[in-house]
């Protein structure tokens, strides 16, 4: 038999990613058709639902998430090895790892090791496609701090991945913030002036070379921005139409054909997506309002207060949960379909999950940045 | 057009190894590429299908009738598509797809190409060359290599018995 490549395609883009890497090992061929950007982009707005989820009180317990086509969950471990703390030496008594972000197939993983006086923090680059872990720097907290922040992003501009790191108080104003050039600076850089920066939180997202969010103030009437490449706070406008930011209910997304939009589901039985058609104008917000009427088996049992959205797809699907919930809600917009979405151990409650882009083949970016290979 | 006349029409269709099939007009229509034909004037005697066998096209007759007997409702249409797609061995849905890509199905060739991926997952690299007749045209170095970039997918997994 003889399925000619853009059949193959057709069958590839709906595999779990474990058994597209499988299929990589079958032959020359598949392997060159797997390993093509081409085949990655085409995955990418194809697989509707890749996210990884993981208990930062148990280090042990990341997983990548698929729907499979049977509409079942398909779960497949991923085992980050770090260097220097293979998976059995860590305690969860006093370490633990989460992820603090993903971009371009890499995600970023951050182990924290208490002891008596100090915490120390390694933030890894980890693609768990390649299986392959580097640590990238360290930092060492000694004292007492109220709450932290990591953002990375990634500046095209320069090739260059950085790691901004920054304090801040009860009030969520930032103490103070440094900054880091993966692969340029030796070590972090106290970062001027970062007082205007509001408590980021990790939903947010980078595009055309900034980092952008919703802030926890709900009083603000913009978005808030860091500039990667000159490393300072701005902020771009809020649709006018739109009374209040908040950052539990909306989620900023960069979606298919390069749009930056706001999925924002604050309106009980609505869900909206905010479309900036021309980035960085005001008037150009445009909207789009899904009924939840017309998705079916829409959680109507979720509290209107209690839910929010962990996470959005690029194709508009998003991911809602009860607060504290180990259920998750798969919402797609396009076949207005509500899938409920049980995690797989019960016994770990998931706290954190983010929706994932895995990458198939490796990139200059990976090398020219001294992070992996 | 032919729920119009009362009389619904009949095609009659031919596979590659001379095989004839009569089938709805309203329902062979299904296919973009018997729809075009029908549309341009040329189904008058018998449509020739020169890449579907008869096996697979009697298949394909039984998913058109069964599809266009279902009203407008997605879920009952899945459904039936999950419960035809069901009982299919490996050979059939891969000369499905080849089929209804050749008749131009769109939502036949989305059902297999699921049914298909849903089939491959968590199966060794061992069974999908037998099962899709691939020849393993790696070196052993090439292999252990290719192999070694992705070990954990190999990990807890048992090796395949043709390894």
């Amino acid at each position: 038999m003889d399925i000619p490549p853009d059949l193959l395609q057709e069958i590839f883009i709906r595999l779990p990613c474990k058994d597209v890497v499988v299929s990589k090992c079958v032959c020359r061929s598949w392997y060159n058709l797997l390993s093509h950007p081409h085949f990655t982009a085409n995955y990418t707005i194809n697989s509707p639902f890749t996210a990884v989820f993981s208990d930062h009180l148990n280090p042990k317990s990341f997983s990548l998430l698929q729907l499979g086509q049977n509409g079942g969950l398909i779960p497949t471990p991923i085992n980050p090895k770090l260097p220097g703390y293979p998976a059995e030496k860590l305690d969860s008594n006093n370490s633990d790892l989460q992820f603090i972000g993903t971009r371009n197939g890499l995600l970023f993983l951050l182990l924290r090791i208490r002891s008596r006086n100090r915490t120390i923090e390694k933030i890894y680059f980890f693609d768990p496609i390649f299986d392959e872990c580097v640590e990238i720097v360290e930092n060492k907290v000694a004292g007492a701090e109220f709450g932290y922040e990591y953002t990375i992003g990634y500046v095209p501009e320069i090739e260059t991945y950085k790691i901004l790191r920054f304090v801040y108080d009860d009030n969520q104003q930032v103490l103070r913030a440094k900054i880091l050039s993966v692969g340029v600076d030796h070590d972090w850089r106290i970062l001027e002036d970062p007082f205007t920066l509001l408590f980021p939180l990790s939903n947010g997202i980078s595009f055309k070379g900034f980092h952008h969010w919703v802030s926890t103030n709900p009083n603000l009437d913009w978005i808030c921005t860091f500039g990667l490449l000159d490393e300072k706070c701005s902020g771009i406008p809020k649709p006018r139409e739109l009374k209040q930011l908040s950052h539990e209910k909306m989620n900023l997304r960069v979606l298919n054909n390069d749009r930056f939009s706001l999925i924002d589901v604050s309106v009980w039985g609505e869900i909206t997506i905010w479309t900036m058609e021309e980035y960085g104008v005001a008037d150009s917000w445009s909207k789009n309002v899904i009924s939840c009427f017309s998705i079916n088996g829409f959680p109507w049992e979720l509290r209107r207060s209690d839910y929010h959205i962990i996470t959005a797809f690029p194709n508009e699907d998003i991911l809602l949960s009860q607060k504290g919930g180990t259920t998750f809600f798969y919402i797609s917009s396009e076949r207005k379909q509500s899938t409920k979405v049980e995690i797989p151990d019960k016994s770990s409650s998931m706290t954190n999950a983010t929706a994932f882009v895995p990458r198939f083949y490796r990139i200059k970016e990976d090398s020219t940045s001294g992070v992996l290979h | 057009m032919a729920a119009e006349t009362g009389t619904p029409t009949t095609l009659t269709l031919k596979s590659n190894d001379d095989e004839l099939f009569s089938v709805a007009e309203s329902a062979a229509i299904l296919s973009v590429t018997i729809r075009n034909m029908v549309e341009d004037g040329c189904a008058g005697g018998v449509i020739p299908l020169d890449n579907v066998d008869g096996k697979t096209l009697a298949s394909v007759i039984t998913y058109m009738n069964g599809i266009s007997a279902i009203p407008a409702d997605e879920e009952k249409k899945k459904s039936y598509r999950d419960k035809f797609l069901s009982d299919k061995d490996f050979e059939t849905l891969a000369d499905m797809v080849l089929a209804a890509n050749y008749l131009n199905m769109s939502c036949l060739m989305d059902a297999v190409s699921a049914k298909i991926a849903q089939v491959m997952e968590k199966k060794s690299v061992g069974w999908v060359r037998r099962k899709f007749g691939i020849e393993n045209d790696y070196t052993p170095e090439e292999e252990a290599a290719v192999k070694e970039e992705h070990k954990w997918t190999f990990e807890g997994v048992e090796t395949d018995d043709d390894n």
